[in-house]
């Protein structure tokens, strides 16, 4: 299969799974209603306290206090300022693993929208690959893509051992590691391994020879994968982890379709894996990942409003 | 093991307190910060196992074959009696709110969680009788409620009005621990006598004031308490005063923060704990403290600090009483460590919270204070038990007592 028709399917069956994600969410919010809304009778419909949670939002999205909603939001529910004053080695390995997943993320998503939905507007590879800094996203081969997405992962595994560290080999005494909580941290490890291993093998389908050489070259790949827009730019060395066990790898000399089969595996394993972990989510303690920045938004409205009248 | 029968009800919770189950990272402060897990090590305790079987509890409940599909089992007998166990031992104390990343609102939370243990039936015996005997006697006691004003009568002068006098400015609501428990009368006896020589105007609700309804409301028998809120409110609104005081912070709680709710209404006059009533009275020079020459300390009550945010009106109180040595425990104010008194804990294992009352009374001495000053009688109870079994040589008294120590010279 060709990379741009496999990433076509990829994102396609990614943006189906995403809405099952969004479904299962509102199918748990939906229960969620079940419980009380202070202000309002306990006997009251779930569509009548779904009302009121919305207007108590809209109320503060349109009022002053949107101001100090979003600054927690961002101090204490994304950068944990709290957790910063507490422990700083601590605080250091949450933000490894939650702000290179966050940044990961909205890296995928842009790459997504470069990819997938802007040649869907009728734009060409060229004229996408075109537009300034975003374009570059078009080819994870654009030197400062790669050398991002390399360390964003790298930051990641580190954070990850870290964490595995802690709960494993430190025994910190104030943490408390139940089954659910392996398989998760096993599923975050596994997700960020996995990567650069995909990454590795997709470096050697694109530019091994036909004689099994790893020789990378920009003209090895179509304009419609790499336009020639991005040949400047191009610098695939600078995701050196991946670029390096390619290296290793490619000393093995095998044909292109090989490494291109190895590469369809791993590339659809590392989907499996980030999929499970989706919907796993809402059952997992991971789903605080969602929800603290939320509640720590909200709580921090309680000193600006009367409790009772929150939902 | 059995799998229970027993759905939870998601009606006992708020959609915020849903929210922040979820919301919880399992990051540990809570653990460090109890007081009673430190003292008890039973893991069902602490904040995060009560969160995590929440959770697991709802889920199972609640979501069916997408639960069990992600291995979530419906909950035992056993898991049960535990949750119920754990919950009913924590004094409610918030510390863990203070520590928490995500504020996760704790203490509504666990009394949430024993709404759900009672709905289920699943609590500690003694908590029926306490039902029985509010709802019925009016106090935790179980005396005649008729004697609540029974702590005047060794008193060599009694100020005048004090027994449902209307028109009266100031009502002071007494509460049942003050009102009948011998070992605190000297709480009400000072504040009485404070007032008649700083010339404030004061009434009680004398045997028409009724337990305000704190020790159901947080046993998770809330709904028991309206009808006590609803009469002691209206008996207020019949004297015709414009402020309430109290020298209990839980009876302070009550009437400020969960009255107002309970009726759907303002009640209409002011709520003032006697801390805050006190330190206008000093400041406007209507109480002359001479001085108590002692090394003291201060001991925040859960309730009037963490709960209610009153923190510098004792403290004031106390800085301005000549001659008065005073220093801060190691862990004061928003850390304050629990005298093991709250959250009817000590009714559920009376051995647990005496050790939590011990580590307190311990952290006074290391100040050098022969006076732990604290502005609770439940606390004041507490720690001089704690003293007196653990042979310390600090003395518990109540800021009133002191105060009016002080007026003396």
């Amino acid at each position: 299969m060709e990379h741009d028709q496999r990433l076509t399917v990829f994102w396609v069956i990614h943006l189906v799974l995403l809405g099952l994600f969004g479904l299962e969410v509102l199918f748990i919010l939906s229960v969620w209603l079940k419980a009380r809304i202070p202000g309002l009778p306990p006997e009251a419909s779930r569509w009548r306290k779904l009302g009121a949670a919305l207007r108590f939002i809209i109320g503060v999205v349109f009022s002053k206090r949107i101001g100090t909603m979003l600054r927690a939001l961002i101090v204490d529910g994304m950068v944990h300022r709290r957790l910063y004053r507490i422990d700083l080695r601590r605080w250091a390995v949450h933000i490894a693993v939650f702000g290179s997943w966050l940044a990961l993320g909205i890296l995928s998503t842009l790459t997504g929208v470069v990819v997938e939905f802007l040649p869907l507007l009728g734009m060409s590879p060229e004229s996408v690959a075109a537009i300034p800094i975003l374009g570059h996203l078009f080819h994870a081969d654009v030197w400062w893509v790669a050398l991002l997405n390399e360390l964003l992962g790298l930051v990641v595994i580190a954070g990850m051992l870290l964490v595995i560290y802690r709960r494993r080999i430190q025994k910190d005494p104030q943490l408390r590691t139940i089954p659910a909580d392996n398989i998760v941290i096993g599923l975050l490890t596994l997700i960020a391994i996995s990567g650069f291993f995909a990454e590795s093998f997709r470096l050697l389908a694109d530019y091994t020879t036909a004689a099994g050489v790893f020789a990378p070259d920009p003209a090895m790949l179509s304009p419609e994968k790499l336009p020639p827009v991005l040949h400047d730019v191009w610098g695939p060395q600078w995701g050196f982890v991946g670029y390096l066990a390619a290296s290793l790898l490619g000393a093995l000399q095998i044909g292109p379709g090989a490494w291109e089969a190895v590469y369809n595996v791993i590339f659809w394993l590392h989907f499996i894996i980030v999929t499970a972990l989706l919907f796993y989510l809402p059952f997992s303690r991971f789903f605080h990942v969602i929800m603290s920045p939320v509640i720590v938004a909200y709580n921090s409205m309680l000193d600006v409003q009367a409790e009772g009248r929150h939902p | 093991m059995s799998e229970q029968s027993k759905k939870l009800n998601l009606a006992n919770f708020t959609l915020r307190q849903m929210m922040e189950l979820e919301a919880c990272t399992r990051c540990g402060e809570c653990i460090e910060a109890c007081p009673t897990f430190s003292e008890a090590q039973n893991e069902e305790i602490h904040p995060l196992q009560k969160i995590q079987r929440t959770k697991s509890f709802w889920k199972a409940d609640h979501l069916g074959l997408l639960a069990r599909l992600f291995g979530i089992r419906k909950a035992t007998a056993e898991d049960l009696a535990a949750f119920s166990q754990g919950t009913y031992q924590c004094t409610l104390c918030a510390r863990c709110h203070e520590v928490c990343p995500v504020r996760i609102d704790t203490r509504p939370l666990w009394i949430s969680m024993r709404e759900q243990l009672v709905e289920w039936g699943l609590y500690p015996e003694f908590f029926d009788t306490l039902r029985d005997r509010v709802t019925t006697q009016h106090n935790i006691s179980g005396d005649a409620n008729e004697n609540r004003l029974v702590w005047t009568q060794n008193m060599e002068r009694v100020p005048e009005g004090l027994d449902r006098k209307t028109g009266t400015g100031t009502v002071y609501f007494m509460g049942c621990v003050g009102a009948m428990y011998p070992r605190v009368y000297g709480v009400p006896q000072s504040f009485v006598q404070i007032m008649e020589r700083a010339g404030e105007d004061l009434t009680t609700l004398g045997g028409s004031e009724w337990c305000c309804g704190f020790p159901l409301q947080i046993a998770g028998m809330g709904s028991h308490a309206h009808a006590l809120a609803h009469h002691n409110v209206e008996a207020v609104r019949a004297i015709g005063a414009r402020r309430l005081v109290t020298t209990c912070p839980s009876c302070y709680h009550m009437w400020a923060h969960e009255y107002p709710g309970i009726l759907g209404e303002p009640l209409g006059f002011e709520v003032l704990h006697a801390t805050e009533l006190l330190v206008d009275l000093i400041k406007d020079g209507r109480i002359k403290l001479h001085g108590f020459p002692m090394p003291v300390t201060y001991h925040d009550p859960c309730d009037l600090g963490r709960t209610s945010g009153i923190y510098d009106a004792p403290r004031r109180i106390i800085e301005a009483i000549p001659g008065i040595q005073f220093t801060e425990m190691a862990d004061n104010r928003e850390m304050a460590l629990c005298c093991g008194g709250g959250g009817d804990a000590e009714m559920a294992d009376p051995e647990l919270t005496a050790a939590v009352g011990k580590r307190r009374i311990l952290q006074a001495q290391e100040t050098g204070a022969k006076v732990v000053i604290s502005a609770c009688q439940q606390c004041d109870r507490t720690l001089a038990e704690a003293a007196r079994k653990n042979r310390i040589r600090v003395r518990a008294m109540d800021i009133v007592q002191v105060v009016w120590q002080a007026m003396q010279g």
